[in-house]
């Protein structure tokens, strides 16, 4: 309640911030044509700084009434052209305002095949457009991170998932691809809602990108710094995808590389006019199908994708609404396809996998410009996005004897008992011999968002204020039925597991946002400052309601701006700032890990001639505590960055510290269990021949009973051991100790070399990761025995990991250089992009928060003893590592200091002790480990051609890796020399025809 | 730094040799047998060459073999039998002696005397056979056959079943440091038993000229689902310590004619669900340690002082050069009683033997995973020479597979099973080398 009572006090502090004085304004009023040939660009877009908009009619005609005086930037846009932005002055009506727009293609000079920097935003936010995206010929909207600073090309793959990551790397820490956010026409693309995919071995991915239809992609944007607080449920950065809307001609795209084939087809209709003269608006159509093979020598397994996207736009600016035009678009788009290995001849005959990657995704949204002295728009969306990823494993068993498989979820002792006999018993024999079995998972999340936003934009002489005050509410769940059999008769050991049972997560989002653009003297201070609540509405959970703040500062100081000063060395200069919280929401795996079970086998009778035998389990569920204690992952950002002008020089370097606290973990505590043990050989003595047994378990105490089928002889009781050890429980934790990550990116434009109509870029990052985990972490070595031959006796407790190291640190510097020629005059463009790694350190560490050491130098490896002081940084030493603590099954309460029992255990003499407690000691194999591991610096070049043939065709080539680079890089850790194709993407190439018509 | 040295002049010679191999001539070289650090002087001892090219020559009245080879790097093996075993086995380097300066191709091979073993190992069947439906291979069938070689009974009680670890000799080895075949603990002689052996619970007496069938995995009838596998529902004894190793698929239920005395003990040590041994070239031995005294055996220490002057308690038998949380037992060479070497036919040329050549001069070529098994060759004339075989042994043997490249077969033409068949004794050939001592047989000896 107090966070409410903040949040708003801080928005009325922002509304209030400026008083809404009366304002003089005025109407602009204009035409956009065709800069070729003077026709009139129907659906062109104008939108002013202060938000305010209009659409040009089939005259190309727009209007925009209630403008402030002042300067305003006017930005005018079409699918098909060159986005024009340019500064006015409004001092008085304008009318007859023209615009004239070039048609975006190779005969203009300037394009541009790289990630462009967005010089108007106050943060780090990069934009590639349809030029760049058509040059480097995208099969997956993943692939443009090898567009970012210093980012690597890697070769295009639909057969396995692929995710964006931003700002981090895949074997990290901190779940980086899960915190970053991806949106298609702002419908999120989210999987909050996907079960299972979180294990202690692996982080929580983020959405897979795969089923989107890259040919659609009118452009991307991607946010790496301090976004604005209307972005939610995200920790590492936002891509924003923009498909093609607008009126357009056909174009039909063919491309081919030895994995993939795609055809696409779009168009952006005209619908023309009703009767009373309204606008009908646009439909645009798009279709893509893409399959692509994992194995190009035998392309059976394949991934496929059928897309067919439909997206209506229209205006509302009639009658009642000529001052206050509404816009309004809704959307829906469609996939069919996924995984399959069906028809792969190198699979067993009829084993395969399939699944499905089927989505529909739809939105609407509307934009209503009202032009008042105290809002000036409100936008309402709304998205929804259903997946089925229903997957099918079909796989071929076999076994010498009957196979036990368990599907009860009941406490307690069970006897098998053949499938013939009963196939939904708690514990079945599965005949020996040879079968299938198909396993299914029916997995389908979905998500929806419906989100409100009003704009107010105010000038205060040369200042001007926007607010930003919005809501959000956003649901995820789940309808899929989960994992079961297609003949419970023959499946595998597995337990059902239904995921609709889950309640829906919701959340509601509060934000405001204040952006103040003050001139001072040459420049211009932009001071932006939000605050974002989220509320998470879990019913009949443990989780209940969590609420979460995230405030957002940036602040941009632009010094000077490059049309004041062409004639100056300094053309441009601008210093930003950047400082912000996020919070990305838990997904189901986090929120609901699927339950598991303990299976102990505890007794086996002998097998006899049908090749069956008995066999009786203790089931034990294992408890599933949902952690209400957890809390939501959230990154602390901060950023600087500077941009300037030197001399037709453009550079830009942008300094972040990202900080990502409680990071989603998924851990285990232990428990004692017990179980009555029934070794075969106390058989030995039972009077009842062996072909005449029957076997029975007390389902509560395991007491094993032998009855005479013949009735000849009396029943008889085996006598059975009670044993104890410990079982784990898994649970969602969050990482205690933040882990950091900082580094700067840096992109230099070199001016345009005319003559050879050549531009040169470098751009790079210099990246670095640090992550220590200081969490108390058990673990339970249930594979060891003890040493009198029972079963484990001892958990241990670390600081970190259970082994002896409990972080890493590594550091990057990438560097490339890009050479792009262009020459319009035969509309094509070439380039050159050398991707060097300059450095690449990988550090494994052990220490404590407080940087002392935890894991420790021996002087003798099997000695398990250290006594020496020295740094297991500096040197080559085996190394070892103790639990802090440790307890046991005779006294599961009391958590012990492990060093001080195992030293008296050692002084005692005690080697069944030592023994038993050096299996709980983590000791390096290596005497490096620890040692920084510097990888030689290597490089990988690529090309990429695109040739126009007139406005009919265009046709683009890439190779990766062009040189076939197979050298070899140097381990300083090791000393030793590797493959360089570890690194670098393997030679690689493809070819896109486009035609437009 | 000697070694540093030695290894250094070893890969220049190499370099050398590999590097003129196109144009050198081939090199007269001298091999010299030696014994005990001095020369042998035996005459007609084979001595054969394997790598770049394979050679043989016999000794002279010195000791000496000498021949002509091309330059390239060679393994020398030689074998005799003299009422003991004498073994000798080293890798040498043939250079060009006109382009390497003060270079001599004279070579010393280290012979090493080993007594024949009455208790042995005869067949090894481990490394799986194909499924009917064609899926794959099936290996949870595996087998050792123990055999008396002697007309007296022998008390096998205290026998244990190890094997050697890493359990494939043909990847990296952290034992074989320097890369010269010489494992670290040759020189301490004790044999690095992976994290678990096994031993019998009651006595165990083999008759003479008799055997026991120890199933691995599974002592039930495999063959009812596996045609190509064997019947195990008959093994004498089956490795079955469920509480220490309870893998479903590996430890199933033994047939109720095994009694439950015949379960062997797991000794266990290192981690694991499943006492895992190598599919491609398993390295099996046997050895002797009263049940009595395994457990003290793994968990004795010592105390001592270290480099910076603590004192420290130390295990005596257990070693962590492999890995840090797999331990090897230390197994005395004094109580082994015999081993087998496997080198797996893909491999060969990356395969290092693991057994010194006391104990195993030798290896067996086998491919996996077709059902074949390293049987034990036949001693001809010892067994011809047994009174009660008069008309009892089959000759004219074709369960070999030299159809099957680096297949090999019984030189002695002896069928053994079907001489035992028959009534006849079998005495086989254990000259601790097993290039002489074993061949790969088509089928398990158990099929027939």
């Amino acid at each position: 309640m107090k966070r409410f009572r903040i949040l708003i006090l801080s928005l009325a502090a922002l509304l209030t911030g400026f008083g809404a004085a009366a304002q003089q304004t005025f109407t602009l009023s204009g035409t956009v044509v065709d800069k070729g040939d003077g026709a009139p660009v129907e659906f062109a877009t104008v939108v002013l700084s202060s938000g305010q908009w209009a659409v040009c009619d089939a005259k190309g005609v727009f209007i925009i009434t209630k403008v402030a005086a002042g300067k305003t930037v006017v930005t005018i846009s079409c699918v098909g052209y060159v986005e024009d932005s340019r500064e006015i002055t409004v001092a008085k009506d304008i009318r007859n305002y023209k615009i004239s727009l070039a048609q975006d293609n190779l005969a203009l000079e300037g394009a541009v095949v790289t990630a462009q920097e967005s010089s108007s935003a106050a943060t780090t936010s990069r934009t590639i457009d349809k030029t760049a995206l058509e040059h480097v010929q995208l099969m997956n909207v993943s692939s443009i991170s090898g567009l970012m600073p210093g980012g690597a090309t890697a070769n295009p793959s639909l057969t396995s998932e692929q995710q964006f990551n931003i700002r981090g790397a895949s074997a990290e820490e901190g779940n980086s691809s899960f915190g970053t956010a991806v949106e298609v026409d702002g419908v999120r693309l989210s999987n909050n809602g996907a079960f299972g995919q979180f294990s202690s071995s692996s982080q929580m991915k983020g959405v897979a990108t795969n089923n989107i239809a890259s040919t659609n992609v009118e452009s991307v944007e991607v946010i790496t710094g301090v976004p604005s607080v209307e972005y939610g449920d995200m920790t590492s950065g936002i891509v924003k995808i923009n498909t093609k809307k607008g009126k357009t001609p056909w174009m039909v795209t063919m491309s081919t590389s030895p994995n993939t084939k795609q055809v696409s087809a779009s168009k952006g209709f005209g619908l023309g006019e009703a009767a009373s003269g309204a606008s009908r608006g646009v439909l645009n159509a798009s279709t893509e199908y893409t399959r692509s093979v994992s194995e190009p020598m035998s392309p059976f397994t394949a991934y496929d994708r059928a897309q067919l996207s439909l997206t209506w736009s229209n205006l509302s600016n009639r009658g009642g609404l000529a001052s206050t035009p509404l816009r309004f678009s809704a959307g829906v788009t469609g996939n069919v396809g996924g995984y399959n290995s069906a028809a792969d001849p190198d699979q067993f005959k009829d084993t395969y996998t399939k699944t499905r990657d089927n989505v529909i995704r739809g939105n609407f949204n509307l934009n209503w410009l009202l032009s008042k002295s105290w809002i000036t728009n409100v936008e309402m969306s709304g998205s929804i996005s259903y997946s089925d990823k229903f997957s099918r494993e079909n796989t071929n068993y076999s076994s010498a004897v009957g196979k036990i498989e368990l599907h009860g979820r009941d406490n307690g002792y069970y006897i098998a008992k053949p499938i013939e006999e009963d196939p939904t018993a708690t514990v079945v024999l599965i005949p020996r011999g040879y079968w299938y079995n198909e396993m299914l998972e029916d997995n389908r999340p979905i998500n929806w968002k419906l989100g409100l936003k009003a704009n107010w934009s105010k000038n205060f002489g040369n200042a001007n204020n926007k607010v930003k005050v919005g809501a959000d509410w956003t649901g995820d769940g789940n309808y899929g039925r989960g994992i079961y059999s297609a003949d419970i008769a023959t499946a595998p050991t597995y337990r059902e597991w239904l995921y609709s049972d889950k309640p829906f997560m919701h959340n509601l989002a509060l934000y405001a946002e204040d952006n103040l653009m003050l001139p001072i003297g040459q420049g211009r201070l932009n001071l932006i400052a939000g605050l974002r609540q989220d509320n998470t509405f879990i019913r009949n959970s443990a989780y209940g309601t969590v609420s979460s703040l995230s405030p957002r500062f940036n602040v941009k100081y632009t010094v000077f701006s490059e049309k004041d000063r062409r004639k100056n060395f300094l053309k441009s200069l601008a210093f930003r700032a950047s400082w912000g919280l996020a919070v990305k929401l838990p997904s189901y795996s986090i929120l609901y890990p699927t339950p598991s079970y303990y299976d102990k086998e505890v007794f086996k009778s002998t097998t006899n001639s049908e090749g069956n035998y008995y066999i009786a389990y203790r089931i034990t569920p294992r408890t599933m505590e949902y952690n209400s204690n957890l809390r939501f992952q959230r990154n602390r950002q901060s950023e600087v960055g500077v941009e300037a002008n030197l001399g037709g020089t453009k550079v830009s370097l942008a300094g972040f510290y990202n900080e990502t606290c409680d990071s989603y973990i998924y851990t285990s505590q232990f428990d004692p269990h017990s179980y009555l043990y029934t070794p075969t050989a106390n058989l030995s003595g039972c009077a009842i021949p062996a072909d005449n047994r029957v076997f029975s378990v007390n389902q509560g105490t395991g007491v094993i009973t032998v009855t005479d089928k013949t009735g000849a002889l009396p029943a008889e009781t085996i006598a059975g051991i009670v044993r104890n050890e410990f079982i784990s429980r898994p649970f969602a934790d969050n990482a205690q100790s933040p882990l950091r990550r900082y580094g700067l990116e840096w992109v230099v434009d070199f001016p345009k070399i005319k003559a050879l109509n050549t531009t040169v870029r470098i751009d790079g990052n210099w990246y670095n990761y640090r992550a220590i985990n200081t969490n108390l972490t058990a673990t339970y070595p249930s594979s060891h025995t003890s040493s009198d031959g029972t079963p484990f006796k001892y958990v241990g407790f670390y600081y970190g990991n259970t082994s002896y190291s409990n972080g890493r640190q590594t550091s990057n510097v990438n560097t490339n250089l890009t050479i792009t020629t262009h020459i319009p005059r035969v509309r094509m463009i070439f380039s050159l992009k050398v991707e060097t790694c300059l450095l690449k350190l990988t550090q494994t560490l052990s220490e404590r928060a407080d940087g002392t050491q935890r894991t420790f130098v021996l002087s003798n490896r099997t000695a398990y003893l250290s006594t020496t002081d020295e740094n297991i940084y500096e040197g080559e030493h085996y190394c070892i590592c103790y639990p802090d603590y440790y307890i046991s099954v005779s006294d599961p309460n009391t958590m012990r200091p492990f060093l001080e029992d195992y030293k008296a255990a050692v002084d005692a003499g005690d080697m069944a002790k030592v023994t038993d407690l050096n299996k709980l000691l983590s000791v390096t194999s290596f005497t490096n480990i620890f040692l920084p591991d510097y990888i030689s610096p290597y490089f990988s070049a690529n090309i990429s051609v695109t040739k126009e043939i007139g406005d009919l065709a265009s046709v683009s080539f890439y190779a990766n890796n062009f040189f076939n680079n197979l050298s070899q890089v140097h381990s300083s850790r090791s000393d030793t020399y590797e493959s360089v194709t570890s690194y670098i993407p393997a030679f690689y190439y493809g070819l896109t025809l486009r035609l437009k018509f | 730094m000697k070694k540093v040295l030695l290894i250094a002049t070893m890969v220049i010679a190499s370099l050398a040799a590999i590097s003129c191999t196109e144009k050198s001539e081939p090199q007269d070289i001298k091999i010299q047998l030696m014994l005990d650090g001095a020369a042998f002087a035996r005459e007609g001892v084979t001595v054969e060459l394997t790598g770049t090219a394979t050679l043989s020559a016999e000794t002279d009245a010195s000791g000496i073999a000498a021949l002509t080879a091309p330059v390239g790097i060679y393994d020398v093996r030689a074998s005799f039998n003299d009422g003991q075993n004498f073994n000798g086995a080293a890798t040498i380097t043939v250079v060009d002696v006109t382009l390497v300066p003060d270079a001599k191709n004279e070579f010393e091979l280290p012979l090493e005397i080993s007594a024949s073993s009455a208790l042995i190992i005869k067949e090894v069947y481990g490394t799986g056979c194909q499924k009917n439906d064609g899926s794959g291979n099936y290996s949870n069938d595996k087998y050792i056959i123990l055999y008396n070689n002697t007309a007296e009974e022998i008390d096998a009680s205290n026998i244990c079943i190890g094997h050697n670890n890493p359990a494939n000799n043909y990847a990296s080895n952290k034992y074989n440091a320097n890369g010269d075949g010489v494992m670290t603990y040759f020189a301490e002689k004790w044999l690095p038993c992976g994290w678990a052996f096994w031993g019998f619970k009651t006595t165990v007496k083999i008759a003479p000229y008799s055997q026991i069938v120890i199933a691995i995995n599974g002592a039930v009838n495999h063959t009812e689902t596996y045609t190509n596998s064997v019947d195990l529902s008959g093994a004498d004894y089956v490795m079955y310590d469920t509480e220490k190793f309870n893998q479903a698929a590996s430890y199933p239920a033994p047939a109720a004619t095994i009694p439950a005395t015949n379960y062997m003990t797991a000794y266990k040590y290192g981690p694991g669900t499943a006492w895992t041994t190598s599919l491609m070239s398993p390295g099996f031995f046997i050895f002797r340690l009263p049940q009595s005294e395994a457990e003290a055996f793994i968990t004795a220490g010592h105390k001592e002082t270290d480099s910076n002057g603590k004192e420290v308690t130390i295990l005596d038998n257990c070693d962590y050069t492999i890995g840090a949380n797999l331990p090897n037992a230390k197994i005395p060479y004094e109580w082994v009683v015999d081993a087998v070497e496997v080198f797996h036919i893909p491999n060969l040329a990356k395969s290092v033997s693991r057994f010194p050549s006391s104990i195993d001069a030798g290896y067996i070529k086998l491919l996996d995973k077709q059902g074949y098994t390293a049987y034990r060759n036949v001693d001809k004339a010892a067994t011809e020479a047994l009174p009660e075989n008069a008309g009892k042994l089959v000759y004219n043997y074709a369960g070999g597979t030299t159809d099957v490249e680096n297949g090999s077969t019984d030189p002695s033409g002896i069928d053994a099973e079907a001489s035992i068949k028959a009534g006849a004794h079998i005495i086989y050939m254990d000259t601790n080398n097993s290039t002489n001592d074993f061949h790969m047989r088509k089928v398990a000896s158990l099929k027939k």
